[in-house]
């Protein structure tokens, strides 16, 4: 009976031990509450690398995809072609994008201390994406001048792909 | 682009249509009428050849199998009690006193010919009254 | 141990309300390490059930029968085996085993994602900490396990002869994976609103485990199903008995949330259709989980009933609307990324396969729920039974099934005509030759006929895909071994799903054949007797009675001919229970079963007088195969969810610290 009691006691001391933890490890909780943090700017600035980030891994994975499914014989070569040059196209605004972004941010970077264990991984590129981001450098460099231009489905006009909406008939651009 | 999504609500509506007509035609069909025993001598004699399902308790003494398969027994709650005979399989549970339900027609000469029958275990609460008797 | 277990379920309840309250005012006064504490306060939950729960085992593993639940559920006849089996067998012990996988479920979640996504967490495990706390209520205040009795029996009520078999060890613990699996997704679901991070992280967390949840509920229905067939002795496995419909609703409502979460993965559309989705599948699962228990339903499976109802009914009230209303809050948030172009398109047939399956859901829904309206708004119970249900399902399945070919194959976006042609011609040549072919061996039946044809349809889709995909890899130099192998690792979800496929291939046409051509016929024999049934000759030989430890023994052996040929016996029983105790059923029905390929031969024993026995006979056809694609639907899902070999890119976490200075660090 005793016994039973004590070790209660010790379940319940253990628990709020655990709980309370986190309150007096102080050390670790004096960077901001996200990474996207005190500063306003930055903070957006790395919400829109993020969402960039996110929106170019899913055109690498397209890009993959439809490529399988050209070998496949699923999809027709006007198809895939079609559907090639624009997620590529869409995809280089993307990287531009991102490129920019990045100089701005090692700029403030340089002048602040960078806390090493919140670093977490950088990018761990596959193969398969290491080939598409060398070719996409490639179609870059390559003096392509055709600038990257997304049709319009509705009036076929040839688009900024940065735009939302299409400047001739005004019809919304889906990519 | 705009007659695109006109299609698209036409199908989708015609679905839901199909859906529902599928529905109201089911439930027409198969509609049973869950009744207590008391209940279905009330709608005699509105109640005859309609398919209905009865809940009662199973009569002490009542039941009467034959090898055949042919059953014989009478529910009841409270005072009421019908005559049933029935065909099938018997639940393991069905014995005297267990609450039994039966599917079927109560026909003009004030006997049901069930042809489902369910048991159930007749405690409603998990009653600690059998651990009593153990005890003593 | 009863006290330490007892004061566990306290102590869990405070701590799962405290993580609530921190994780959501952390996360609102964007205080790190209250969030801490609400995940350690998780954590704690876990640990503390686990204590309960093995205190429970203790308890019922030496029938310590001053415990209200030991004495209900077990007895000194019972096998250790089913003492543990039993933790489940009661109310209070299954609420239990609940609390205790969600815990786990949320330990998880908690490791899984710490140093991520620390915008959502909060919010989620706020969501699983408020799910929690309900059931952990529900064990503390309402239904305890560690209840006493006030004097000690010397024997206890005993198992459910019915639940004494190992289907029943699985059954309940593979739905309850599912049912709590389900919260899991919701959270997530939960936390995206809650803290406005709608984007796609929801979602990709989402999927995982909602694909994990859909698993375990399907092999719970299946595990169902095959114990009904064996051991309720009625020749079927399916009733659409109200607890059967109980799982069959989310799991309905999880296979369309499983696909449309594709959609919006790889065209950012249906943002706020997966929301609503999967606040649908939750509540579907704790409306299951209520129907079960509060006996509301009368059904045949009847678990005792008792008070937990209405609290039920007030947290699944609290839940929709609560849920509902931040979802219209954050509806503007909720924008998709792109258009339908149009209805003849990848999208489109994952749009009409939710639309059925929920349709379905509903369908088997307001089935169930009949009684209950019909009570409330015209004063009596009317109910509608298994016709109904078939007659509805049956349409939208056989579509459904059509669907399951179409989608594979058609182009994202809008398909061409060469699309259309290029992918159909081959399995719509097949559909046809099937229907010819089975008409000429003289099937007549609209539903098996249209079913059968559907079903090879997509078989052709599915070994077409397959036959593309390895030809690709061969080319590409590997030999064909190697090929299938790459194939289906690099595109586990493609080829793993199309595994799936196949195996709901093989239970329909299961089903449709165990429906439709189903053959059943009685007879009295005497010894020596035969009957015959189909190509089976039955005869019987002799009645054996004898006792055993646990039950006197009627047994009626039986050989079985094709033909001249003896293929085999059986033996059919009909038990009757020593031990009074937990037997408002001392009687016990054992079917005999000769399973092939082709079909079931299902002798039931009825009744027995003299040197006389009454036998029901019923060969099921091709009842196997419902099993056996049960087995591949479940390779097929571990395929799915195998972790990628190759990582494709860590998710990018620049959290460093840009700035300064969190001015409380300094007090």
């Amino acid at each position: 009976m005793v016994l039973e009691i004590l070790i209660v006691l010790a379940i319940a001391i253990v628990v709020s031990v655990f709980i309370s933890l986190p309150f007096f490890r102080k050390n670790r909780f004096d960077q901001p509450y996200l990474e996207e943090e005190t500063d306003p700017i930055q903070g957006k600035l790395i919400q829109r690398l993020n969402a960039l980030n996110n929106e170019k891994e899913s055109l690498y994975n397209a890009l993959k995809d439809i490529e399988f499914d050209y070998e496949l014989g699923k999809l027709s070569k006007s198809d895939f072609e079609g559907l090639n040059l624009s997620y590529k196209s869409k995809a280089i605004s993307i990287l531009k994008e991102i490129d920019e972004i990045d100089n701005e941010i090692n700029l403030k970077v340089k002048e602040f201390n960078l806390e090493e264990d919140n670093i977490n991984e950088s990018k761990e590129i596959s193969e398969e994406e290491d080939v598409i981001e060398r070719e996409i450098l490639q179609f870059r460099k390559s003096g392509n001048t055709i600038d990257p231009q997304i049709e319009c489905l509705n009036c076929g006009k040839e688009c900024n792909p940065n735009d939302v909406f299409c400047s001739k008939c005004g019809n919304k651009l889906s990519f | 682009m705009f007659r695109g999504r006109i299609k698209f609500i036409i199908a989708i509506g015609v679905i839901a249509l199909a859906i529902a007509y599928l529905v109201y035609g089911g439930v027409r069909d198969t509609m049973v009428y869950y009744l207590t025993v008391e209940e279905l001598k009330e709608r005699v004699p509105g109640v005859y050849e309609q398919k209905v399902r009865v809940s009662g308790n199973v009569v002490a003494g009542s039941i009467k199998k034959s090898l055949d398969g042919n059953l014989e027994f009478k529910i009841a709650d409270g005072g009421d009690s019908i005559d049933v005979i029935y065909k099938g399989i018997v639940p393991d549970i069905f014995k005297d006193g267990v609450e039994a339900v039966v599917e079927g027609n109560y026909t003009s000469e004030n006997v049901f010919k069930a042809d489902l029958l369910l048991a159930k275990c007749p405690t409603k609460y998990e009653s600690t009254d059998s651990l009593k008797r153990a005890y003593n | 141990m009863i006290g330490t277990g007892s004061i566990s379920i306290f102590l869990a309840f405070a701590v799962s309300i405290y993580a609530i309250i921190a994780s959501v005012v952390g996360a609102r006064y964007r205080k790190r390490d209250l969030v801490r504490s609400g995940e350690h306060g998780a954590l704690a939950v876990c640990f503390l059930l686990i204590i309960a729960t093995v205190s429970l085992l203790h308890s019922l593993l030496n029938l310590d029968f001053s415990l209200k639940y030991v004495a209900m559920n077990t007895s000194t006849d019972l096998l250790p085996i089913y003492r543990i089996t039993s933790l489940w067998a009661g109310q209070a012990g299954s609420l239990l085993l609940w609390c205790l996988i969600l815990s786990i479920y949320t330990a998880v979640v908690v490791i899984q994602n710490k140093g991520q996504s620390r915008q959502l967490m909060p919010y989620v495990i706020a969501t699983l900490s408020a799910v929690s706390a309900f059931f952990i209520f529900l064990i503390a205040f309402v239904e305890s396990p560690f209840e006493m009795l006030p004097f000690v029996p010397v024997e206890g009520r005993g198992l459910n002869p019915i639940l004494q078999n190992e289907y029943m060890a699985i059954h309940p613990l593979t739905l309850y994976l599912g049912y709590v699996g389900v919260t899991v997704p919701f959270a997530f679901g939960m936390g995206a609103l809650l803290s406005g991070k709608l984007d796609d992280e929801w979602i990709r967390q989402s999927r995982k485990w909602a694909l994990l949840a859909w698993t375990f509920l399907s092999l719970g229905l299946l595990l169902g199903a095959r114990w009904a067939y064996l051991e309720l002795g009625w020749g079927g496995y399916w009733a659409w008995d109200p607890v059967e419909n109980a799982a069959f609703m989310p799991w309905l409502a999880g296979t369309a949330f499983v696909h449309s979460v594709m959609i919006q993965e790889q065209r950012g559309m249906l943002k706020k259709w997966n929301m609503v989705l999967i606040i649908i599948t939750f509540f579907l699962a704790i409306f299951g989980t209520f129907i079960t228990r509060s006996g509301i339903i009368s059904s045949v499976h009847s678990f005792a009933q008792s008070d937990i109802g209405p609290y039920f009914l007030g947290f699944i009230g609290f839940i929709l609307l609560f849920s509902f209303v931040i979802f219209i809050l954050r509806l503007d948030d909720l924008k998709s990324e792109n258009k339908f172009d149009s209805i003849l398109s990848r999208e489109s047939a994952f749009i009409f396969n939710n639309l059925l399956f929920l349709g379905a859901a509903f369908t088997v829904f307001l089935g169930t729920i009949f009684p209950i309206i019909s009570e409330l708004i015209k004063g009596e119970k009317i109910l509608v039974g298994p016709p109904y249900f078939n007659k509805v399902n049956v349409p939208i399945g056989l579509v459904l099934i059509f669907l399951m070919g179409v989608g594979p194959l058609i182009s994202w976006r809008k398909a061409s005509k060469e699309n259309l042609v290029k992918n159909f011609s081959l399995p719509i040549a097949l559909f046809v030759l099937t229907l010819i072919v089975l008409v000429l061996l003289g099937i007549r039946d609209l539903f098996a006929l249209i079913s059968f044809g559907f079903c090879a349809f997509v078989t052709t889709t599915v070994i077409f895909e397959y036959y593309r995909g390895i030809s690709v890899r061969i080319r590409r130099g590997d030999n064909l071994l190697i090929a299938l192998f790459n194939l289906i690792s690099r595109n586990s979800r493609r080829y793993g799903g199309y595994i799936v496929h196949l195996g709901v291939v093989l239970i329909v046409i299961g089903i449709t054949a165990s429906s439709v051509f189903v053959k059943q016929r009685e007879a009295v024999l005497a010894k020596g007797e035969s009957m015959s049934i189909g190509d089976y000759n039955i005869r019987f030989d002799e009645l054996s009675q004898y006792t055993t430890q646990a039950k006197q023994v009627t047994a009626a052996g039986i050989s079985i001919f094709k033909g001249e040929k003896k293929i085999g016996s059986m033996v059919p029983q009909k038990n009757i229970y020593n031990y009074e105790g937990n037997r408002e059923i001392n009687q016990e029905t054992e079917v005999a079963i000769l399973s092939s390929f082709t079909d079931d031969l299902y002798i039931i024993l009825t009744d027995f007088e003299g040197s006389k026995a009454s036998f029901r006979v019923i060969i099921n056809p091709m009842v196997s195969w419902i099993w056996a694609g049960g087995i591949v639907l479940l390779m097929g899902a571990t395929i799915i969810m195998w972790p990628a070999t190759r990582q494709k890119q860590k998710e990018i976490s620049l959290s460093y610290a840009v700035g300064s200075k969190d001015q409380t660090a300094e007090v």
